[in-house]
């Protein structure tokens, strides 16, 4: 760990904790490899894996079996687009218009600016699954069901607070007079924004995108409502809806968890470090 | 500093509000519009099919609905435990395993950090399967239960024992995630009142419950805070692993006003699901704003 505090002397509670720490890892572990057990079994052996969870046979066949098996709901290859369009929208989206919103918080006066950041901060404890008959007849309204849009700008809405909370935050720890002798130089208010405190804002930036990335990219309740036309469906929808009640071919269905959750695992293994540290950041700021 | 009124200071107030314009329509259009929207809903019978406009309505039938509703108490008493237990358990494991990261520095503490977090980064859907194929008949867990000749609960399809699946299947993934917040405090901790207590000669256990603990009470404000509105967002899991069932038994808020108003084998009463939509919003309110009232106390 980062600190350079010394190691802890063992005693019995550092037993304790430390076979906790094994322990946990192991409960974390064993329902992942079960997965991938059951992406390599036999239909009928997917269904009745023995507790160390190694197949008799190994299929590999199961993952090209896999691919034919969503073409008949959604084919794996469009999941993966449509979640990163709506993915990589919502986040542009809503880190503009945060960045703006914060921006404004920190460092100008304006009547009834408290009144707007409570407003914004109030989406934090509105609960998405109960908001979903509401939103659901709104977007319909608007006329954005069947379109890309009907997913983007709810997220943008829902994302919005956690960022703004973030953001405010930072731009009010930078030195006043950054501020100060930007506006003497005569460089406008947006101009600063872009060249002086973005640059200087980018690990809460960082922290803001790593955020949002994981709540769009896995969002489902929204997703279940709102897509209406099945070629927009995105991950979490379409595995939760190959999965018919009791028979699914579950070695089909886990080898297309395995092959939907891959792009997601991947970023986190390689960037492990920034995720984790970068969300540390966020809520020691927060 | 002198207050200007001249021209420019007036147009630089004014073009403040740009600033804060785009996020402002946003949120009326996609949160605030909606919740009004609910709360007119919630005064009419609806079923979603004919037109909206010439929806009766029905004055506060739907409230009345709702508290005499067995399934809606059933329903609120489960979000309520669900948010309870589910934050108690995973705030005492995410800090147990924090400290032990922190202040023991096992080998590879750094792997075993991501590996706690890792749950967090996969979809609620993607865990839910898991779990509930895990627990399947004939799966694994079974297996090694009759291995052991121990008797074989029917995990997910007992009224009694369902919740308590739930409960634990959303600790196993989003502890990691609380651990991260304490970890994030612990770095920050001043060293020199460790060490004073280490002199002193207390032990980890003290160390971790009398010094480091109490420290780190804004850190548990916070955690507390986020996993109880969390808490009251449960739907994804028991979508996937339960459908609500059996017979109601995992029923939350989220899903039973899904239920009531989408569900091809609910009553599709769209102004009663408002209704629930409306009560649960004003419950959270109430409960942030006495929060913030309580913290600033404290």
């Amino acid at each position: 760990m980062s600190s350079s505090y010394p190691a802890g002397r063992r005693d019995r509670f550092g037993t304790f904790s430390k076979i906790l720490a094994v322990g946990w890892a192991i409960i974390l572990i064993y329902p992942v490899l079960f997965i991938l057990a059951m992406s390599v079994s036999t239909g009928n052996e997917a269904n009745n894996l023995p507790a160390w969870l190694v197949p008799a046979h190994i299929v590999w066949d199961n993952y090209a079996q896999a691919f034919s098996f969503f073409a008949g709901v959604v084919p794996i290859p469009t999941l993966l687009a449509n979640s990163a369009i709506v993915t990589a929208s919502a986040i542009v989206g809503t880190m503009a218009l945060a960045i703006l919103v914060s921006y404004a918080f920190a460092t100008m006066n304006f009547p009834g600016k408290r009144l707007v950041f409570y407003t914004v901060l109030l989406g934090l404890v509105v609960p998405i699954p109960v908001m979903l008959v509401p939103e659901f007849i709104t977007v319909k309204t608007y006329g954005l069901i069947g379109t890309r849009f009907s997913l983007i700008l709810p997220y943008i809405a829902f994302g919005l607070p956690l960022p703004t909370l973030i953001l405010t935050a930072f731009f009010k720890e930078l030195p006043k007079e950054l501020y100060e002798a930007a506006a003497i130089d005569g460089v406008t208010r947006l101009k600063t924004l872009w060249r002086i405190v973005l640059p200087l804002a980018r690990p809460a930036l960082a922290t803001c995108v790593i955020y949002l990335g994981l709540q769009f990219w896995n969002e489902f309740s929204l997703a279940l409502v709102l897509i209406q036309n099945p070629a927009l469906t995105t991950v979490p929808l379409g595995l939760a809806s190959v999965q018919g009640h009791g028979v699914s071919p579950w070695q089909l269905v886990a080898a297309g968890v395995v092959m939907t959750s891959l792009p997601i695992v991947i970023l986190f293994l390689i960037f492990q470090r920034q995720f984790i540290e970068g969300l540390m950041r966020g809520s020691v700021k927060g | 500093m002198k207050r200007g009124f001249s021209k420019a200071a007036v147009r630089e107030k004014a073009s403040s509000y740009l600033y804060v314009l785009p996020a402002l329509a946003v949120f009326g259009m996609f949160i605030a519009f909606p919740f009004g929207f609910a709360v007119w809903l919630s005064l009419r019978s609806w079923n979603g099919f004919s037109s909206l406009s010439s929806a009766p309505s029905v004055g506060f039938a739907n409230y009345r609905q709702a508290f005499g509703d067995p399934v809606f108490h059933r329903a609120l008493f489960d979000t309520v435990l669900f948010t309870v237990v589910s934050t108690i358990v995973q705030m005492l494991i995410a800090f147990v395993l924090a400290f032990t990261l922190w202040y023991f520095k096992p080998r590879f503490a750094r792997a075993l950090r991501a590996l706690y977090f890792f749950p967090a980064v996969l979809s609620m859907i993607v865990v839910g399967l898991a779990w509930r194929q895990l627990l399947a008949q004939g799966g694994p867990i079974d297996a090694a239960l009759t291995a052991g000749h121990l008797p074989i609960p029917n995990w997910l399809g007992s009224t009694t024992l369902v919740m308590w699946v739930i409960i634990w299947v959303s600790t196993w993934q989003w502890s990691g995630w609380t651990m991260i917040l304490y970890l994030a405090g612990m770095v920050g901790l001043p060293q020199d009142v460790m060490e004073a207590a280490r002199i002193d000669g207390a032990g980890s256990f003290t160390m971790m419950r009398s010094v480091v603990a109490p420290m780190l009470r804004h850190v548990t404000a916070l955690a507390l805070l986020l996993n109880v509105v969390g808490g009251f967002q449960v739907f994804d899991t028991i979508y996937v692993m339960t459908g609500g069932g059996p017979d109601h038994a995992s029923e939350t808020l989220g899903t039973y006003s899904w239920w009531v108003a989408f569900s091809s084998y609910g009553p599709g009463q769209l102004g009663y699901a408002a209704s629930i939509a409306v009560i649960m919003i004003c419950a959270l309110f109430v409960f942030s704003y006495f929060r913030t009232r309580v913290s600033r106390l404290v």
